[in-house]
This record gives structure tokens, sequence and C-alpha cells, in this order.
């Protein structure tokens, strides 16, 4: 027998020996590498590990408890799918013709609801003079801002330009600088710009800018805490009912 | 017809002793194989449901989680622990026996040393051959083998084993 027929003989007197069969000293090839290995394998056999009486009923109880719960836990949620689809189909009484008739009159309901909402069931009218609802104030002064940082140090002055374009064909006059404030997080009030006392008149088309720095000071005159901020310019009412207003800014205080 | 917790008992029955004597002869510590054998388990049972005996036998199935059980405790413990042959021999047993059974204590230990001192393959053929009692089969579709190839690296190992315990065990 050549060597590799033999080496996979192997295997299967060691399958054999395994199973608790016999491999007696006829099917051990006669060779002395092949017997010494046979009886090598009974040893490595022989000191194999067991697992202990405790180990072996702890586990198995344990585990046998574990799916158990589990499939309480399956039981459980399948029953709740049932129970909803249960809950709506006990809506209905059981006998059958009473379900169609049930069904019946729900489509039927449905469909009058559909109908009405689709303004099919009202009578031709003729046109119904109503007033128009308030319409959007026109803006005169467009107003932008920018800050010369996104996010300033605790304490480190904040500097924000504003620009103002009359959008208009027409000068128009405002007062300037406009209220400003610094509004927190919270929607609080923490800063104060009081408007200027004199009115400025903007030519049609004219920009005009101005620089506000802020000290991170509130109105107290204390240090404001770190945190996220708006600058906010309240809408300012024009001469013939137009506006100027701001799109708020932020602003970010790191600590 | 049996249900789910008569099936598994049945199979935790036939393959616990395997599973456990596969990971023993890999990690030679009583109390951790007893750890990782629970963890193999734990692991089959979240599983359970959705094991299909169309994809892999069930000692196949369980003798991977075992692996890569034993993968993701090397992972986290650190390499594994080599001790020398002189060491493993020279330990002694911590409880009073009887003769017999300390020197069996020692050939095991003795054993266990030498298959840790065979290359990974070697050792991976001995533990799912001898310890966990897959056939050659199996054997070669865990490893990406061939099944004749199974059977040849298996008595080189064995040889291998042999001539590594003859030698450290006759001094």
């Amino acid at each position: 027998m050549d060597d590799r027929s033999r080496e996979n003989r192997f295997a299967d007197d060691v399958d054999r020996m395994l199973a608790g069969g016999d491999v007696g000293p006829t099917e051990t090839r006669g060779d002395e590498g092949y017997r010494s290995n046979m009886e090598f394998a009974h040893k490595i056999i022989e000191c194999r590990g067991k697992p202990s009486l405790s180990f072996t009923q702890a586990l198995r109880g344990r585990l046998l408890a574990k799916l158990a719960e589990q499939e309480v836990a399956t039981e459980r949620r399948r029953n709740e799918k049932m129970s909803v689809r249960g809950r709506l189909l006990g809506m209905f009484p059981r006998s059958p013709a009473w379900r169609v008739a049930a069904l019946t009159v729900m489509v039927a309901v449905l469909a009058l609801v559909a109908v009405w909402r689709l303004g099919l069931l009202a009578p031709t009218k003729g046109p119904v003079l109503t007033s128009p609802g308030p319409v959007a104030p026109r803006v005169a002064v467009q107003v932008s801002a920018v800050a010369d940082k996104a996010a300033y140090a605790l304490g480190e002055n904040v500097g924000i330009r504003f620009e103002f374009r009359n959008v208009t064909s027409e000068p128009l006059s405002m007062p300037f600088p406009p209220l400003l404030r610094i509004v927190n997080a919270n929607e609080e009030i923490v800063r104060s710009f009081t408007a200027g006392q004199d009115a400025k008149t903007f030519a049609a088309g004219e920009s005009l800018t101005y620089d506000l720095s802020w000290n991170q000071r509130d109105d107290a005159g204390n240090q404001v805490p770190p945190g996220d901020y708006q600058v906010r310019m309240p809408m300012v009412r024009l001469a013939g009912g137009a506006v100027a207003g701001l799109e708020p800014l932020a602003l970010t205080i790191r600590p | 017809m049996r249900n789910s917790r008569e099936i598994f008992a049945g199979l935790y029955d036939e393959f616990m002793p395997k599973v456990y004597r596969y990971i023993h002869c890999k990690v030679n510590d009583e109390k951790l194989t007893e750890d990782l054998t629970s963890t193999v388990f734990e692991k089959a049972l979240v599983n359970f449901a959705s094991y299909s005996r169309d994809r892999a036998a069930f000692s196949t199935w369980i003798l991977s989680i075992a692996r890569n059980t034993l993968i993701d405790h090397y992972r986290t413990a650190g390499k594994r622990q080599h001790v020398s042959l002189d060491e493993a021999i020279e330990t002694p047993s911590r409880e009073p026996s009887p003769q017999e059974e300390s020197e069996k204590r020692a050939e095991t230990e003795c054993l266990l040393k030498c298959l840790g001192g065979l290359s990974e393959q070697d050792q991976e053929i001995i533990g799912l051959k001898f310890a966990a009692e897959l056939n050659n089969r199996q054997i070669a579709s865990m490893l990406g083998l061939s099944e004749s190839n199974v059977g040849v690296r298996l008595f080189r190992a064995v040889k291998k084993l042999r001539e590594g315990f003859e030698e450290s065990w006759n001094g």
C-alpha cells in the first residue's frame, strides 16, 4: 500500500476508534510507523479533556431556560402584532353577511366624503366676492450684515458691518443707525444699540454702510457667557408702508 | 413532533463534550474552557432560530462558532501563552491524588504543550479530528482543504506530535 492511501486509511481507523470500534493488530497495516501512530491516537483520545457533570448540567439548565424565555418573548411579539389586526377585525360582526354589509356601508361613507371634498355635491353658485387677505409689506431698504468672524473668543471684540440699500426708484428716509439688538439662544435681549436720533435719506439705489462694534458686554456692562447669539434689527416701517428688514446674523462666542 | 427545546437539548447533549474538548485542547485551562464553551452555546442559542440544516450540519456550524469564539478570545486576551515543555512537565498538581491520576494529568499537560508546538493547521486538524470528532470531509470544508489532503496531514501531524511527546516525556 502506498504512503498516501496508508495515510488516508489512518483517518478511517481513527474515526472507527472514536466511534468506539476496535482497531486490532490486523488493521494496523503491519508497519511500525502506522502502529505507533495508532497507539498514540489511542493515547490522544484517552487524554482528552472532559466536562464535569456539574458544569454540563448547569449550562444545560441555563440554556434551556434562556430558550424558553426567547420563545415567550417571540410569542408575545407575535401576539402584539396579531392583536392590532384582531382588534380591527373585532370591530366587525363575525357573520359574513354582516361583514359584507358593514364593509359596504364603510365604502359608501368613504365615497360620499370623497365626493363632498371634491365639491361635486355643491350646487353651482355665482362668483363670490371676498376681500383680499393682508398683503406683505414692500421691502424698500434691503439690509444685510456681515460679521468679521463666525466665532469669537471670550472677550474678543465683535465687528459687524451693515449695508443698507434703497431698492426703490425714489429717495427714502429712515432712522440711522436703526435700533439693533443682540439676542441669546433663549431669545433674551442681552444688548440693545439705540437707534440714531436723526433720520438719513437714501437716494434711489443708494447704499450706506454702518459698522457696529460690540465688546461682548450686556446692557448692564457684564461679559456675556459663551454661546450662540443673533444680531437682529427690528423691522423699520417707512413711509408708504414700506419696510427695512434684516435676516438675523448668527455668531458664536467660544469659551 | 419534537419542540425546539427538545431539539436543542439533544444537540447540546451530543455536541457540548466535543466543543469542550476542542476548546480545552487549545487553551488547556479548565475554567477558561468552561467560559468559552458557555459562550459558544449561548451564541448558538441566539442564532438557533435562523440555523438551517440545508446550509451546514450542526457539527460544522457549532465548531465554526467555537473557532470564531477562540479567535475573539485570542484577540482580546493577547497572544497565546506558550509554556515551555519543561515548565509543563514540572508543574506540580495542587491537589493530592493517586499516582496514576497524577501521572495521567502530567501526561495530558505534556501532550497539550507538544500540541501547541505544532503548526496552526496541524493543531486545527488534530483538534477537529480527536476533540470535535469531525470526519475528513467536514474538516476539509472548514479548513478549505481536500479530503485526501486532510488524511495525509492528519497522519503526519500525529507522527510529529508523537515524536515531540516521546522526546519531552522520556527526557
